[in-house]
């Protein structure tokens, strides 16, 4: 019998590198994304939608095959809106909480509901470094996130499932270099497949899992002395996003 | 009064629980203070003050609300709705209502009120939640006041030259929202923080200097009025 995977945002960046990782591990892999997957490799079954309309999801699970459970859910579909808050469109915000949030929670609802997840399933939340370190510039993004952990944490604690949260840090996706400060040169982001394959190796424990040391590290300074680590990426980055208009999602 | 000066406040959740007490004691203290909750006027309790009153619901249009507080140059959101109970038998509208009240009515405040609040150096108090790092039995809550705490945190270091933004991460405190929210808070009403002894300590905090987010516990309270 095969076991089943679901992952958001499966047809690019991190998203991807899931999708390649868990077909390679042998599971069928269902993938929800707006745009179609560059390949068609066996054992992937990609969906068309968009995760902004979230009244759009109790149809959407309601097409899944009627006995159907998934061992892995990966929430990793997020978009951004970075520059100063005051300057980016509401819509634009409103797209964030509602992909990076909203999805994930009415998702998460909908396969608990419809008892669409297998015993001691797994479900992994992508969420992000920002969690620790703050991110001003990226204020609904900040947002999103902090709110996915929490419901995560929530969840963890009230459930048999295992419930992992990434916090990853830069990554070297289209997605980061999207959103980074003009003429950032970006050096030490991480490989989406070095991600993908350290939060998998862990996927049958609960917990949380950083990007690398170095970040985990940059986390616990952020736990620690937060106020300091604010100013750091008020300075650092919130100065350079601010110089700049605003970038968002190019779809929404 | 205390502060010396005379401000303009506007205060969410004004018709019940901490927002209540937030509206009696600013209006002892003699400030102008715009109040709006969700009920109607008829249905206030009787120690509402003598203030103007809004009903208005978060989860609507932000326009008249943005409209409503933009003279105010202290604005403290203490509205937030959610039940406690498993993610399983939570209802699909509840979920919404939770995330645009606790959440989406804030971004959308705060962003229409930015001009008037940058032009008079204005304070912010948003009312969080020990709930904020995930409590099991309110996944929507805590994600919404988890959600809160992020937006806090980064508005206010985007905002640090202009306007003071303050998120207050408060434990159990004795208002009707445990018992709105299916929980019976009888078997932790010893740990209940008082809700006037909450709101005198938000008023005067988010005056004074001080760390962008604050937890208020019993501890905080000892030795204060
Ligand atoms: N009590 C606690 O233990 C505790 C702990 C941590 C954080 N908090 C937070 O503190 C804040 C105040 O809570 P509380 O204990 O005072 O709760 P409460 O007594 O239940 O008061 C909630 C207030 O929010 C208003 N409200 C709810 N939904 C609304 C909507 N759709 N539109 C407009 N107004 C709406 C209510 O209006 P109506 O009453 O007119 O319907 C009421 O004034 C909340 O943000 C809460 O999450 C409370």
């Amino acid at each position: 019998m095969s076991r089943w995977a679901l992952v958001t945002g499966g047809s690019a960046g991190l998203g991807a590198a899931f999708v390649d990782q868990l077909l390679a591990l042998g599971y069928q892999v269902v993938s929800l994304d707006r745009d179609q997957p560059d390949g068609a490799p066996p054992g992937l079954h990609a969906v068309q939608v968009d995760l902004s309309t979230v009244a759009a999801l109790p149809e959407l699970v309601a097409a899944l095959d009627a006995d159907r459970v998934f061992d892995v859910v990966v929430f990793n579909a997020g978009i951004s809106a970075v520059g100063a808050f005051e300057d980016i469109d509401l819509r634009q915000m409103d797209a964030v909480i509602a992909v990076n949030l909203l999805a994930p929670m009415e998702l998460t609802r909908l396969l608990v509901a419809g008892a669409k997840l297998a015993r001691g399933a797994s479900l992994i939340f992508v969420a992000s470094l920002s969690n620790r370190l703050s991110y001003p510039g990226a204020a609904a993004y900040a947002a999103s996130k902090q709110g996915l952990e929490a419901f995560a944490n929530a969840l963890r604690t009230a459930s048999t499932y295992r419930v992992l949260t990434v916090l990853p840090g830069p990554l070297d996706t289209d997605h980061a270099r999207h959103y980074a400060p003009v003429g950032s040169k970006g050096c030490k982001r991480q490989s989406p497949a070095a991600l993908a394959s350290r939060v998998l190796r862990r996927r049958h424990r609960s917990g949380t899992v950083y990007g690398t040391v170095a970040q985990a590290l940059a986390g616990l300074s952020g736990l620690v002395a937060p106020s300091v680590m604010t100013g750091l990426m008020r300075r650092g980055l919130f100065t350079k996003l601010r110089a700049a208009p605003p970038v968002t999602d190019k779809r929404m | 009064m205390q502060q010396g000066r005379r401000r303009h406040y506007f205060v969410t959740g004004a018709s019940s629980g901490i927002g209540l007490s937030l509206a009696r004691s600013l209006a002892g203290q003699g400030h102008d203070v715009t109040a709006t909750g969700q009920r109607a006027p008829a249905d206030l309790s009787p120690d509402f003050p003598d203030i103007a009153y809004h009903q208005l619901d978060l989860s609507g249009p932000a326009a008249p609300l943005i409209a409503l507080a933009a003279p105010a140059d202290r604005v403290v959101l203490a509205a937030g709705t959610g039940f406690y109970r498993p993610l399983e038998h939570e209802d699909p509208a509840a979920l919404t209502q939770a995330m645009a009240v606790n959440l989406g009515s804030v971004i959308r405040l705060l962003h229409g009120l930015y001009p008037t609040l940058a032009r008079q150096a204005g304070r912010v108090a948003l009312l969080g939640s020990v709930a904020d790092k995930g409590s099991a039995g309110m996944p929507v809550y805590s994600a919404s006041k988890g959600a809160l705490a992020g937006l806090a945190r980064s508005l206010s270091a985007e905002w640090a030259d202009r306007i003071t933004v303050r998120y207050y991460r408060l434990w159990p405190t004795r208002t009707p929202m445990h018992a709105r929210a299916g929980y019976d808070a009888r078997k932790i009403d010893w740990l209940l923080m008082d809700p006037d002894r909450v709101a005198r300590f938000v008023i005067d905090h988010l005056e004074g200097g001080g760390r962008a987010s604050k937890t208020i516990s019993p501890l905080t309270m000892v030795g204060r009025r």
